[in-house]
């Protein structure tokens, strides 16, 4: 694959395909670098474009090609490569990949059967085409933002580029997997456009048909949710440490009332039954929070799912990185870099019964395979790779 | 007419038993749309998908469940009783004529999935089957009970949102289930194309949990690199330009000076300096140059108040428009009402009204997640009746169907 994606949502794509066996050649230079690169954290000491741990977090198991586009004679280079690739990717602007001939028109002509994936963030038509945007801006467009907070507040979404991370890059990998199998099957390529606009209103597809019919907006009110009390976040022992819980059912709140030595203000009738509970929802949040707050998270979750009462600890970054099922599951890798010393990368979310989880190789120094796939693809002696180099057409 | 349609499609001839119980139906959604015949197959009750919020009560009495018109979408459906040997019996004769199985039967997926891998394999061994689960098999937590907001605090993501004054508040919309069925969709697919090549289908384990983790963004190399442990911090940007701002009408969310934006901070800042708002001058001094300062509490603080007083004026479709011509990330932070007023995606005609009949009138769609030029992914129609296709279904299973003449074998 020649992959243009750069810094966040086509970035995770190429990186699963790469996860699941492609070889995938990540086209950028050191005149145009992955802006990922220079952003932090940066590992201490690493030379500069090679330390940045957001880059290794997008980017294992890929190789690096240094091709100078702005150099006129890389665009030709871009092409043979384009030509002997079975998917391109990338995740620019309209119009950039056009000023550099490597359009779908142009790529297509030379490699018919290719399967050329855009994610630009408003598509390519329409009067928005060149608005320009990142996840969070994208989470704002399209009402995500608006419907996480509490209400009086400042809506604050998912407090991440969320759409980056997982609705686009999720959806590109479904369509592009479904032009690989359409291919496999009848041989022919195909032109694939995701616009992340487009695609993050779909994970907001039930809400947009509930306003349609109904004319009402989903509440905005913290944790809650009609038909499930509690529903929230409570307090454990130690400071800011935190237990989500989520009653689903009265069977559940039996359970809940259960694991927690059921407490005299637990065991009134009226709190037995969902309306009950409904209508005295802030007192239970209240007292809950006394009880919970005593608790060791570890604890408290425990104690909960022994009694089938859905319940996890607020994982911080630092719980995720040793969590003990993950761990089990073989989810994350320090994998060895030669400058970051060892970089944590994980795998994707799902594998096959049987099958060994083959780890994660490091992402790629910039430029580290230029020589081996000019070689192998473009078929450059040494001599030749020298002389582009010094040009800066590989650069 | 169903032929040229059929051909059209990338997964035509592609057979999906539908088992799923939670948003990660979305799945078998998007494989429908693709082309393949997903059936659902649910107790005599309905799926418990019928009955997911959001939801409302039409006039007839009836709950309208807008989770499962979306999430069902395209979708036949088929009653089991799985109670009953026959009902099971049922459930392996259509596996072993189906191409992949999704289901989510899972905590209990050791002892009580509703397939066994290992006996449909031997009847069909093209299966694909996909168990989707909050944290996987096995592990010290494969038997943890899960809903979507525990799942987001078990992956991290709950642990970034909220206010720096609040508890963690989480995403709306079942986030975490989407996403297990976003990536059931990915999962199904990489099986079926493998199965191209090797012929063989496989058993794939999916676990909620680990979808979430990949919602992190920078925290953990920060907590990896630096030991830094990221927080929270609900209205307070990270940086001076980067963050959610009110404006006359509502809110904007900007990104400008970080993520290789400079140039985008220098326009902001002649933007507002030109207005001559109070304080906007002040912008031009040296020290908003500089990282450090934008990233420090009181240069956060300080935009915020001249950002707000010239916001304070504009709306946030006027800020959208006047801040995009000059190549600034701004957005309106937009309602649902509104993102369906959007000029982008009207002019793209995103969006499509459908009769929803139990409903009894008009609901708007979001259009296809992507454009494929060949196989364009079309919703297929509306979520089945409850039992619709019954007997539909029955005859077919009578004509005998081998799902290894489609799918298999390169060409």
């Amino acid at each position: 694959m020649l992959d243009f994606c750069w810094v966040g949502a086509g970035a995770f794509v190429t990186r699963i395909l790469a996860d699941l066996g492609a070889e995938v050649i990540k086209v950028e230079s050191h005149s145009h670098p992955d802006n990922l690169r220079l952003s932090g954290p940066h590992q201490p000491g690493a030379k500069a474009l090679e330390g940045s741990g957001y880059f290794a977090s997008r980017n294992s198991s890929k190789k690096s090609i240094a091709l100078n586009m702005s150099h006129p004679r890389a665009r030709a280079i871009a092409l043979q490569l384009a030509a002997r690739c079975s998917i391109v990717t990338n995740n620019f602007r309209p119009g950039v990949m056009e000023r550099w001939g490597l359009d779908y028109a142009a790529v297509s002509a030379v490699n018919p059967s290719v399967i050329y994936l855009a994610m630009p963030m408003q598509g390519s038509r329409g009067p928005h085409r060149d608005y320009i945007g990142f996840g969070s801006t994208i989470a704002a467009l399209c009402g995500l933002t608006s419907m996480a907070g509490l209400s009086g507040r400042a809506p604050i979404g998912t407090g991440t580029h969320y759409p980056d991370h997982l609705p686009n890059p999720g959806h590109a990998l479904v369509a592009v997997l479904a032009a690989v199998l359409h291919r496999a099957r009848t041989g022919e390529g195909q032109h694939v456009e995701l616009a992340q606009i487009e695609s993050t209103v779909n994970v907001l597809g039930p809400a947009l048909l509930a306003w349609s019919a109904t004319g009402a907006l989903p509440r905005v009110d913290g944790n809650r949710r009609a038909g499930a009390v509690p529903r929230g976040v409570f307090p454990c022992a130690g400071e800011d440490v935190w237990c989500a819980i989520e009653v689903e059912d009265d069977r559940a709140w039996q359970g809940l009332v259960a694991a927690l030595g059921a407490p005299e203000w637990m065991r009134a009738g009226e709190l037995a039954a969902l309306a009950g509970r409904a209508a005295r929802e802030e007192m239970i949040e209240r007292r809950l929070a006394e009880e919970t707050r005593r608790l060791p998270a570890a604890e408290l979750v425990e104690r909960l799912q022994a009694h089938g009462v859905a319940a996890a600890k607020v994982a911080t970054s630092a719980d995720v990185a040793a969590d003990p099922q993950l761990a089990a599951r073989g989810y994350w890798h320090g994998v060895a870099h030669a400058e970051m010393g060892t970089v944590l990368a994980n795998l994707p979310p799902f594998h096959a019964v049987g099958e060994e989880r083959a780890p994660p190789a490091a992402p790629p120094l910039l430029g580290e395979h230029t020589v081996e796939l000019a070689s192998r693809l473009l078929g450059l002696g040494a001599a030749e790779c020298r002389r582009l180099m010094d040009e800066q057409v590989f650069y | 007419m169903a032929q040229a349609e059929a051909d059209t499609a990338a997964l035509s001839g592609i057979r999906v038993l539908d088992l799923t119980t939670n948003y990660a139906a979305y799945a078998g959604r998007l494989l429908a749309d693709l082309g393949a015949d997903v059936v659902r197959v649910e107790p005599p009750e309905g799926s418990a998908v019928r009955r997911l919020a959001p939801s409302a009560r039409a006039r007839s009495g009836e709950c309208v469940s807008f989770a499962h018109a979306f999430l069902d979408a395209g979708k036949r459906s088929v009653t089991l009783d799985l109670a009953s040997a026959a009902g099971r019996a049922r459930l392996a004769q259509l596996a072993a004529a189906s191409d992949v199985v999704i289901e989510t039967g899972a905590p209990s997926a050791q002892a009580g999935a509703p397939l066994d891998f290992a006996a449909i394999a031997r009847r069909n061994p093209a299966l694909v089957l996909v168990s989707i689960s909050p944290f996987g098999r096995g592990g010290p937590y494969g038997g943890h009970a899960a809903t979507d907001l525990t799942l987001l605090a078990a992956g991290g993501l709950l642990s970034l949102g909220g206010y720096a004054d609040s508890a963690p508040l989480a995403v709306h919309g079942e986030q975490a289930m989407l996403a297990c069925g976003i990536y059931g969709a990915v999962a199904a697919l990489a099986a079926l194309y493998a199965r191209t090549q090797s012929g063989k289908g496989c058993w794939i384990d999916l676990s909620g949990q680990e979808c979430v983790a990949f919602a992190l963004e920078d925290a953990l190399p920060e907590w990896s690199i630096n030991a830094r442990v990221r927080r929270r911090q609900g209205e307070t940007a990270r940086e001076a330009g980067t963050g959610v701002y009110p404006c006359k009408d509502g809110h904007v969310s900007m990104v400008a000076g970080r993520l290789g934006t400079a140039k985008a901070f220098d326009a902001l800042t002649d933007w507002i300096a030109a207005s001559g708002v109070p304080g906007g001058a002040e912008l031009r001094a040296p020290q908003w140059r500089n990282f450090n300062y934008r990233q420090s509490p009181e240069g956060v603080a300080r935009f915020a108040e001249i950002f707000g007083a010239f916001c304070r004026t504009r709306g946030k479709q006027e800020l959208y428009r006047e801040g995009q011509a000059r190549q600034i990330a701004i957005a309106p932070v937009n309602t649902i009402a509104e993102v369906v007023e959007d000029a982008q995606l009207k002019a793209n005609d995103f969006f499509q009204p459908q009769v929803e009949e139990l409903w009894g009138k008009e609901v708007i769609f979001p259009g296809p997640p992507y454009r494929l030029s060949r196989t364009p992914a079309r919703r297929r129609g509306p979520a089945p009746k409850l039992g619709e296709h019954n007997r539909e279904l029955l005859e077919e299973s009578e004509q005998s169907r081998n799902p290894t003449d489609i799918g298999v074998g390169p060409g």
